[in-house]
């Protein structure tokens, strides 16, 4: 027995669920400080940790399924997701001024966030299916056409972030897939060219407010610049050893809006200090570059779009977040992968885990 | 999958590096932010965090002002200064500061020192909901915890918009009242983005129409000290004002009718028959809405609570009775309607109406004789409809009642009961007794299980009154912005019409002016000299009492005295209910009342 699980250990997928308890105990411990004081919202807690047990489950059985089933069933789930967004956007109530949240029984699912891991498999299967190593022009479209439509539907609900994370997705697995780069160059330049049009007709005013509260911060510091001067004021005086467990004045004085969600980073970096955030980001560097190495094993085509698609999604999430915490990046809506509150997204990123554990132990019988 | 796999999948992973390449720089850069912010500038943002807290404040909007159709205002704001206790900056670690806070409260709050400490420590438990210490402090509370405020620093003044009925009672069970925001309201979020010192409507119009009001929160930018001492006001948005109310009473008429009630317990209501709108509505007894604004201590709550008189409750919309002969109009018209009687077929009263082996007595010892249908509607003849009860059969009543509105909400907008037609199922699946005859004979009469609620009785007046339309009770009449732009007006709503053919309703008007004119009508003592009013009496039972010679009935078990009608006959202008709780016969308590508020609305008008 002890043999086994050192040698799981050692395996790749031993690794990745090796990190993910780790990060998982940690965030669970940084809501609590985060809403323990919320007085009603320090529910918020105790329905994360039933969401983060039902994500092991949900591993678990995972881990019982062939990722191949993934690749013939891929239109299923897509179809199916793309239902879900449409009834979200009609159907569901209106909350905080969004409609995503779609009431299922005694839960509310986000099928936004479900849509960023659904956007990967289907893209997977999509350029699996090539008879070439590098995508012409018409490949590249049919994929934006499978990309543009669940974009188009979260951006209307609205929920920009999920949105553009689906984006990058699509651009990374274009480039991985090797889309041809004249294509790529074309695409970037059309969009920059379509981007004040964008401007115009699709942002919102706050979405607006956002961006230029982040261009020029010092224009309106209590206004929109309020976030993010906030939260810096929050990251920065953590300084080295962080304010302690449960101590810090900013969070628990709640200066900072929406800490238990967006900015949940500047929760952890003020009570832990510069070493627990070297320490926490190391756990997601850890987890990527596994990721990649699992990437690496594959020895099939629709397995490696995969596995490089789930650590591309995780990536992307984790550094645009933390970015914008950090007042690197404009006010976006992405949560953190096992930091953030929110059911849907910590479920969707455990199902993501659990694929890539499959795909590396896979590799590692079959070799 | 294509065959040629293994060549795409070696050119594809060498992007790998690429991807890792970026994963690097993506973190490198993260890493030296976080230097940035936490080693290198780490000083400086902890001195922010610690000196140089921002806070934001709410700033309470005034809430829309409540008016009455002429303009009188029945509802307005009075800026007061509150005390507000933030007990996030108490010193919890500091028992002996904590008795200084408790030695500097107890005369403000006239309590002892050890009453106030408890209170400072029970409010840590939620250190996050700020607490009203005291509203509407004197100016020399003010200063005295103003030159004080530096060392209190978990104390503030607030000035808030507190809601102020300047007439007091008058109205108050339509109006409703404000009060502070409850802790189940609060986690249930019924008002969205409330906080725990918001006053939220509890009642009445206040709470039905609270989005119009409440208006929306301005933003205050505080600069605060380390000990939570504010230091300027950075930034101000403005709060937006709710909007206005206008709400179709009277004031004036609502008074007089309030007067004419006043010592009594029961109802009001007048309606407007061309469109339902509510004239005046008046429960008794009643209550000051002032004091749930200011917060009710626990003695003087549980003595509304507990009154046996209910003085909370709104008779006219949620109090339920059983109708009495007021009810004889329901059978009357599904007689006439489904033609189970002509309005020429008599029917022999003797005074007695034996069924099985049990007799239902008129309520004239001797009988009334031969009676057609408008003769037993002006003498309210029990036995006539004791008999017609029976040939419609339960079916048949009950259908026409629902259709005349009874059994289910008029949808006036604020709190109200159903009311209750009782049906053979209805008592099967209440009370697992199968439905007799003698059932059907007293809904017939509007007794036995029939509820109704004033308001109901009024609604189905007003079709009677205008022809048989039956309008929704209306009594908000428009919404104006604060600058007093009209934003929305309400236009009467017709739901549904009478179930009855002009000639018939023609019939039972006759009747219903007969009551009031005719020498043998129950309520022709209480006529009017100059106005002619249609009406009807009812004496509702409110238990069946034994027969006892001796006339000391407890007034909780004396009859329930009704009157509704109309007036003038020709071109009606307003519906009257009037509800006297234990107040005997109809005809002798309730109906002069109706009279003289209708005497005072036409003449008034004139």
């Amino acid at each position: 027995m002890g043999r086994n699980s050192s040698s799981f250990l050692k395996s790749l997928s031993g690794q990745i669920l090796l990190i993910l308890t780790i990060l998982v105990s940690l965030g669970l411990l940084n809501l609590y400080s985060a809403t323990h004081q919320l007085g009603v919202k320090a529910i918020l807690f105790k329905k994360q940790l039933l969401w983060a047990g039902m994500g092991f489950i949900f591993l678990f059985i995972i881990n019982f399924i062939d990722y191949r089933k993934f690749y013939f069933y891929a239109y299923h789930i897509y179809i199916a997701t793309i239902l879900l967004l449409v009834i979200a956007l009609f159907f569901a109530p209106r909350l905080m001024g969004a409609r995503r949240w779609l009431p299922l029984g005694p839960v509310t699912i986000q099928p936004s966030e479900l849509a960023k891991l659904v956007i990967v498999i289907i893209l997977a299967r999509y350029f699996s299916d090539s008879e070439t190593p590098s995508q012409d022009l018409n490949s590249f479209l049919k994929a934006l056409s499978l990309t543009i439509g669940p974009v188009f539907l979260i951006a209307l609900e609205p929920d920009l972030g999920t949105a553009l994370i689906i984006t990058i997705l699509f651009g990374s697995l274009c480039v991985i897939s090797r889309v041809n780069n004249k294509v790529i160059i074309g695409t970037v330049l059309i969009s920059c060219f379509l981007s004040p049009l964008m401007w115009q007709f699709v942002l919102k005013d706050y979405q607006k407010a956002r961006i230029l509260g982040f261009l020029f911060p010092q224009k309106d510091p209590f206004g929109i610049g309020y976030h993010i001067l906030q939260s810096k004021i929050t990251v920065g005086s953590g300084q080295l050893f962080g304010k302690g467990f449960l101590k810090g004045t900013q969070t628990q004085l709640r200066f900072l809006p929406e800490h238990y969600t967006d900015f949940i980073f500047s929760v952890f970096a003020e009570e832990w200090g510069f070493i627990g955030c070297i320490t926490l980001l190391t756990c997601y560097f850890l987890l990527f570059l596994t990721g990649l190495r699992v990437c690496k094993k594959t020895t099939d085509t629709f397995g490696f779009l995969l596995a490089s698609g789930i650590t591309a999604m995780l990536f992307w999430q984790t550094v645009i977040n933390i970015a914008m915490a950090l007042g690197l990046l404009p006010v976006v809506g992405v949560p953190l992968p096992f930091m953030s509150y929110g059911g849907s997204a910590i479920l969707t990123n455990f199902i993501a885990v659990g694929i890539l554990m499959k795909i590396g132990r896979r590799k590692l019988i079959g070799g | 999958m294509p065959l040629n796999q293994e060549l795409i999948l070696e050119s594809w992973k060498r992007h790998l590096k690429l991807l890792r390449f970026i994963i690097v720089i993506a973190f490198l850069i993260i890493v030296f932010r976080l230097l940035l912010l936490q080693l290198i500038n780490g000083k400086k943002y902890a001195y922010l965090a610690e000196n140089n807290h921002i806070e934001v404040e709410s700033i309470t909007p005034p809430r829309g002002i409540i008016y009455d159709r002429n303009g009188v205002t029945l509802a307005t704001n009075q800026p007061c200064f509150c005390l507000l206790l933030y007990p996030q900056k108490l010193p919890r670690h500091q028992p002996k500061v904590l008795k200084q806070y408790a030695k500097f409260l107890a005369p403000i709050l006239k309590k002892t020192p050890e009453e106030v400490e408890g209170l400072l420590k029970d409010s840590l438990k939620y250190p996050l909901r700020p607490i009203y210490l005291k509203k509407k402090l004197s100016w020399t509370e003010v200063t005295a915890i103003e030159t004080r405020s530096y060392f209190y620093s978990a104390l503030r003044i607030t000035v808030t918009p507190l809601r102020f009925y300047p007439l007091h009672s008058l109205g108050a069970h339509l109006l409703g009242y404000v009060g502070l925001i409850t802790a189940e309201q609060l986690k249930e979020n019924v008002f969205p983005g409330a906080e725990p010192t918001d006053f939220v409507g509890q009642i009445g119009i206040e709470k039905a129409w609270q989005r119009e009001l409440a208006g929306y929160k301005g933003k205050r930018y505080l600069e605060v000290d380390a000990l939570g001492r504010v230091l300027r006001v950075i930034k101000e948005i403005p709060p937006v004002p709710g909007n206005n109310i206008y709400l179709s009473i009277d004031i004036h008429l609502q008074k007089f009718a309030e007067r004419l009630l006043r010592h009594k317990k029961g109802a009001i209501v007048a309606l407007n028959p061309h469109n339902g709108e509510v004239l005046a509505l008046v429960s008794s007894p009643n209550f000051d809405p002032n004091l749930f604004v200011q917060g009710l201590d626990p003695k003087t709550w549980q003595k509304l609570v507990k009154n046996p008189y209910h003085p909370l409750e709104n008779r006219v919309t949620a109090g339920l009775y059983p109708p009495g002969s007021i009810f004889k109009v329901v059978t009357a018209l599904a007689g006439l309607q489904t033609k189970v009687i002509t309005p020429r077929d008599l029917i022999y009263c003797n005074g007695t109406f034996p069924l099985g082996n049990h007799i239902f007595r008129c309520w004239k010892k001797g009988g009334h004789g031969w009676v057609d249908i408008k003769k037993a509607l002006i003498q309210s003849c029990d036995v006539f409809f004791y008999q017609l009860g029976i040939d419609l059969g339960i079916e048949k009543i009950a259908s026409y009642a629902s259709q005349c509105g009874f059994g289910h909400p008029t949808g006036i907008g604020i709190k109200e009961a159903d009311g209750l037609i009782p049906t053979p199922d209805w008592k099967w699946q209440t009370r697992r007794k199968r439905w007799h005859k003698g059932d059907t004979v007293n809904v017939a009469i509007g007794q036995g299980a029939v509820l109704v609620t004033p308001l109901q009785i009024a609604q189905f007046f007003v079709a009677l009154a205008n022809g048989g339309n039956i309008y929704r009770p209306q009594v908000v009449l428009k919404i104006t912005s604060p600058t007093g732009k009209v934003i929305r007006e309400i236009k009467p709503t017709l739901k549904a019409k009478l179930p009855i053919s002009k000639r018939n309703l023609k019939i039972i008007n006759q009747a219903l002016a007969g009551v009031m004119n005719n020498p043998l009508g129950t309520g022709y003592k209480a006529r009017s000299d100059h106005i002619l009013i249609a009406g009807k009496t009812g004496t509702a039972q409110v238990i069946s009492l034994p027969k006892k010679k001796s006339n000391k009935v407890s007034p909780f078990y004396q009859d329930h005295a009704w009157f509704a009608g109309f007036a003038p006959v020709k071109n009606p202008q307003i519906v009257v209910v009037v509800l006297i709780e234990h107040g005997g016969h109809g005809g002798a308590t309730a109906a002069p009342l109706a009279r003289d508020l209708i005497e005072a609305y036409l003449d008034g008008q004139k």
